[in-house]
This record gives C-alpha cells, structure tokens and sequence, in this order.
C-alpha cells in the first residue's frame, strides 16, 4: 500500500508539472497583454516600461524559470487585471464551483448509476433502450442550447427556478441540471457497459446457482466489481465540472472558476488563466490519486499487488 | 434406494438467428441417493446445457421446451414449470470448472460461505454457522479452516479454490450436486484429491450427484452408472464398468479406442466432427462417422433399446442384437 501510494504521487507530481508547463508556453504564445491593458493610446515608452515591469522582456527560458520556482513556493502571482493574488481570486470563486459541481456530480451519480445498473439487467429492455437514447442525447446536446432552454421554459415562462446568479438552493437547480447531463449520460453508459460485463462472468451464475436473493447478485456480487470503472470517471468528472463548468457558469452568470477563466482569458490576464489552469490541473491530480487508492480499498488483488 | 433427481423425455431448445435449435434432445436421466452418474460427451455434445437446465440456469435464449425435470418427485422444470426458488442452492447444489467462474474475487471465502447459509439455513444461530462453516471446510480436507475463510479467493491455490467451490455448493446439504467438469482445469495431483473428497460426499452424505465429464477413464473410476451423449441425445447408459467393459453402442466403442493406452502404437480417433445443432434431423446423428452404419441408419427414428434394468442404448444394431425389445420408447432409467 505505502509502495502504491508513493508511485502514484510520484506519478501526480509529473502530470502536474506538465500541465503547467503548457499552461506556461500556451499563455506566453497567446500574444502580450500589455497593449491590452494601455489601450491604444499608449506611447511606446509605457508599453517597453510595462513590458519590463512584468518580466515579459527576459529571455523565455528565464520567465520558465522564475515561473517553476514561484510555483514551488506556491506563488502564483498577481491578475493584471484585478492587481489582487491569483490565489485569492480563485479561492473567492472556488466555494460557487464546489457547491455547483457537487450537486450536478451528485445528480449525475443520483440517477446515472441506477439507469446503468437497470439497463444492463435487462439488456436489449424498454429501459436499456431509452436509457441508451438518452445517453446520446446527454453527450450530443449543446450545453448553452440546453442551458438556455431550461431558462425560457423554467424561468421566463414557468418562474420556477430563477435564471441565473447565485442566491439560495433554487437558483443551483438549473445550472446544476444542466452541468450534470454530460456526466450523467457518461455514467449511465459507463456502469451499463460495465455491469453487462460483470453479470456475464461465471460467478454471478455462480451466485444465482447458489439461490442467491436477486438484489444481492445485483448490488453486492455485481455492482461491486463493476462499480470500479465508475468510480474512476466520476473522479474525473469531479475535476472537470470543477474547474470546467466555463459554459454553464456562462449561460447562468454564476460566480465560479468557470466565469473568472472566461474573463481572465477575454482580458488576456495570462497570470490570471495560468494560475486557474495550475489549480484545475492540481485538482484533477489529486482527485486521480484520491481515486487510484480507493481503487485499492475496493479491489484487494490491486492492493496486493502494487 | 430412491431417486432423487430424474428428467424424463427432456427437449431443451436454443432460439437462434436462424430459428430454434435443438441443444439437447429427449434426454432420460435418473439419479439415485449416493449414486455418482457421469455424463459423458465431446465439447458441444449438450453437457453444460443439461446440466444447466438442472439447475435453472439456461442462457436467455435457451428453454426445456418438452420434458420435465423433477426433484424426489417434484416437477421443478417443464416447458410450463420454473421453480427453482425453493431448490437453487438448497437442495441442488452446482460446482463449475473452474473455481474462477464460481468464486466472487472480491469477497472473502468466509463472507460467500455464511451468505449461502444465512439464506437457506435462517433458524441457525451465528455460532451455529460459525461451526457449520468449520464443519465443513474440514470434510473439504481443509486442517486451517479459520485461515481460508479470512482468505479472498486469490491468496488460495487452484485446487484449495476448488475445494472451497465445492464446499460452497455442498455446505446446506443439497440433495443432488451438479459438477460440470469440475476437475478438468486441476492438475493430476489434485485432481485425485478432489475426486477423492466427491467420492467420500456420496458415500458419507449420501448425495446424488451428476459428475460431467469427458473423461471416459475417470468416469469410471469414480461414477457408479455412466450415460454417453452425442449431438444432444444420451446415446447409451449403465453400469459404470460395464459401459467401459462391454460398450454397445458404435459411438462408445469409438470413443474408448480413442482413449491412449500404454504400449499401444496408433490411437484410433474418430474420423469426421459431430453434426453442428439442428432444428430437426432423421435416424441416427451419428451415423456419417459410424463405421458400421447402414443405409437404413440414416432414415429410420431410432428408438431406445433397454439391455437391462437400468441400461441401454439408442442404436438400430443393439435392437436388433437384443432379442426381447422391440426397440421401444421405453425410458433408459
Ligand atoms: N445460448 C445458446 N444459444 C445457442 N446455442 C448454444 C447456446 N448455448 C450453447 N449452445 C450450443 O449448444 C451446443 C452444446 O453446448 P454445451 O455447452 O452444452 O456443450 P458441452 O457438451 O458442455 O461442451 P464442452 O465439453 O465444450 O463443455 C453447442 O453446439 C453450443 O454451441
Ligand atoms: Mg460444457
């Protein structure tokens, strides 16, 4: 277990350099901010001051540099566009995108898993067959199409839900909805893809033999098994809507990661885009470790063996 | 001695792209208490599936669609009957080939014992399974019973995997234990174990049990009767040494001179393959491949011909060496 642990934060600790590494060159070769933030009207003495100001006139491999080691002494510097630390603007917007994520990742698990579970009972059913449209229809729908949609009919036209901000448990329901239809429909196909494997294996006819109760076999002897898989996309998945939800915080005006990334990137706010890639990169990191241990809890032949 | 398990006349269809197919085809079986029958055939003969049918387990696409199976009497399976609620696991217990296919990886031996228990044996107290379970693993020629029931499935070895398999089906006392190539995945050694622990289930608790195979040799060292399949249909029946020593049918015969003795220099296969399944056929399935099949072998019904009280074989040549029968539809119990 200790020899697992150390490999996958081994493994962690290289994913998340990388990704910051691409952050780093992808939001150099985006172009330089500063006539951005002089507008047009500025002379050229206060575009090479500025451009000094922020380094931006070292050598590449220079600002490399300087970038890896303030990120091992977790500097992530300062927006050019709020003048605040990066680290405090995300952690303002962070608990908004925790709560939006967790309750669309929670919906999608909510209603995903036991679509999947009962599709693949009876492969070929009514309810395989509508859970598998459905499905398509989650992964293909448009985000902001749906996003919208939902306003018109359950905000304009119903007054329901409202249509946007963050202000109490209502204003969540839409934009969560509408979050959680990608992951729910990947988390429907994935745990009927994975159970139909599993009930096929000898041991579950094993069990039946066995005069087993119906929803042992099912829940206990299959879920179980088949419930790896799963876990490892909603992990996934936990990262993504976490520091991803760009569309739907867009369409609902909700103060997440999502929206500040938007505006970050509109206003070339480069520290301020790197610092939200590093952080979305660390989050998925951790969640992938946070996965792959309890990957080992479930399963004990993987325990063992790493 | 009283029967306990008997299928009489039992048709067992598979529906398929192409229509049904008959898997298995006016089988007769009886089992007695303590008896050992062998069921003995090539790959694709309709083993597997009639031993399924036993136990209720027939894929989606496959039903008895004639025939019934009964248990001491009780019809459990019919094209009409399904009542296997009351017997899966309790009365009828199954052992597969491999332990693989019977043990759930991820639960320990312990936890799949006393969840077969506690569904069966509700009125035992938790001591009572705890000495149930311990009962058991030691008639399974465990001496550490403690150790393998804190053990998952994969710290155990293949032939321990197996015992614990079979202790599994047995440990609610079952009336009847369907093993379907139970042995065949072991090595010799322990092969002979778990033949050895079979053979002592049927003589201490009496059980009944169907032991396929398709090893004639072993079949009849360890089985008191043995029936022959080919395509689907049990071709011939009885007495363990006698099927070995003394085979009627043509097929038997074949299948015993393919059988590599020491000394001898050329086995002798049987030329040609088994029929692939059919919806219907006429005369005998195995008549292209038989050395002394005649023209009349292709398209007359072949009956069964009883050579004794609870022997026989489905072969025009038999009929007509056995004087007293008219080859009948006589059952071959
Ligand atoms: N669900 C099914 N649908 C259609 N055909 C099937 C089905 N299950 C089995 N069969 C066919 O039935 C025949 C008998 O299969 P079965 O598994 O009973 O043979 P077996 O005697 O156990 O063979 P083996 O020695 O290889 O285990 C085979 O030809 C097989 O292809
Ligand atoms: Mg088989």
């Amino acid at each position: 277990m200790i020899r697992l642990i150390l490999s996958k934060t081994a493994n962690a600790v290289l994913t998340l350099l990388i990704a910051s590494s691409l952050a780093f060159f992808l939001a150099r070769g985006s172009g330089s901010p500063v006539r951005e933030i002089l507008g047009d009207s500025a002379t050229p003495e206060q575009v090479a001051q500025l451009t000094a100001e922020l380094g931006l006139d070292k050598p590449l491999i220079v600002q490399y540099g300087q970038f890896l080691l303030d990120l091992v002494s977790f500097d992530l510097g300062d927006s050019l566009r709020y003048g605040q630390s990066n680290l405090e603007l995300i952690a303002g917007r962070l608990p908004a995108s925790i709560e939006l994520a967790l309750f669309a990742l929670l919906l999608a698990v909510a209603v995903g898993v036991p679509l999947g579970i009962i599709a693949a009972m009876r492969e070929g059913g009514v309810v395989d067959r509508i859970a598998s449209m459905l499905a398509l229809l989650g992964q293909s729908v448009p985000l902001f199409w749906l996003g919208l949609m939902l306003i018109l009919l359950f905000a304009v036209r119903l007054g329901w839900f409202p249509a946007g901000q963050n202000d109490g448990i209502d204003s969540l329901v839409l934009p969560a909805v509408t979050l959680s239809t990608l992951p729910m429909a990947q988390i429907a196909r994935l745990t009927r893809s994975s159970m139909s494997e599993v009930l096929h294996e000898g041991f579950i006819s094993a069990a039946r033999a066995r005069g087993l109760a119906g929803w042992r076999i099912i829940l206990i002897h299959a879920f179980r098994p088949a419930s790896l898989p799963v876990v490892t996309i909603v992990g996934l998945q936990a990262g993504m809507l976490l520091s991803g939800a760009v569309t739907v915080e867009y369409v609902f005006a909700w103060p997440g990661l999502g929206s500040l990334a938007t505006q970050a990137v509109q206003t070339r706010d480069f520290p301020l885009v790197q610092s939200i890639v590093v952080f979305g990169a660390l989050v998925f990191v951790l969640i992938n470790l946070a996965v792959d241990l309890l990957y080992g809890l479930v399963d004990p032949r993987i325990r063992e063996d790493a | 001695m009283s029967t306990v398990l008997s299928a009489r006349s039992v048709t067992i269809e598979a529906a398929t792209g192409a229509g049904p197919v008959k898997l298995v085809h006016d089988v007769n079986l009886d089992i007695r208490e303590g008896e050992i029958l062998g069921l003995i055939g090539e790959s694709g003969s309709g083993k597997t599936t009639a031993a399924r049918a036993i136990v209720g387990l027939l894929e989606r696409n496959v039903r008895v669609s004639s025939g019934e199976i009964a248990l001491r009497g009780k019809t459990i399976s019919s094209p009409e009957v399904d009542d296997f609620r009351n017997v899966r696991g309790s009365e009828i217990g199954m052992v597969f080939q491999s332990a693989s296919m019977s043990l759930n990886p991820l639960m320990k031996v312990g936890k799949q014992l006393k969840e077969v228990v506690r569904r069966h044996q509700r009125h035992l107290s938790r001591q009572q399974i705890t000495e149930r379970l311990d009962q058991v693993l030691r008639q399974m020629g465990f001496t550490d019973p403690a150790r393998v029931l804190a053990s998952f499935p994969h710290q155990l070895s293949g032939g321990m995997r197996q015992r614990v398999s079979i202790a599994l089906a047995v440990v609610t006392n079952p009336a009847v234990v369907i093993a379907d190539e139970c042995t065949s995945a072991l090595d010799v050694t322990t092969q002979a174990e778990v033949v050895q622990l079979l053979r002592s289930l049927t003589t201490d608790s009496r059980t009944a049990m169907l032991f396929v195979t398709h090893d004639l040799m072993l079949a009849q060292d360890l089985c008191s009767r043995i029936a022959v399949m080919y395509a689907g249909q049990i071709i011939e029946t009885g007495d363990a040494r006698e099927v070995v020593s003394n085979p009627r049918h043509p097929y038997t015969r074949a299948l015993l001179a393919a059988i590599p003795t020491w000394g001898e220099e050329e086995i002798q296969g049987i030329e040609g393959s088994p029929p692939r399944v059919a919806a219907d056929w006429q005369g005998c399935r195995f008549a292209p491949r038989c050395p002394v099949a005649r023209d009349e072998c292709t398209r007359t019904r072949i009956g069964w011909t009883p050579t004794g009280t609870r022997s026989g074989a489905r072969c025009l040549i038999v009929e007509e060496e056995e004087p007293e029968s008219s080859g009948s539809m006589l059952d071959h119990v």
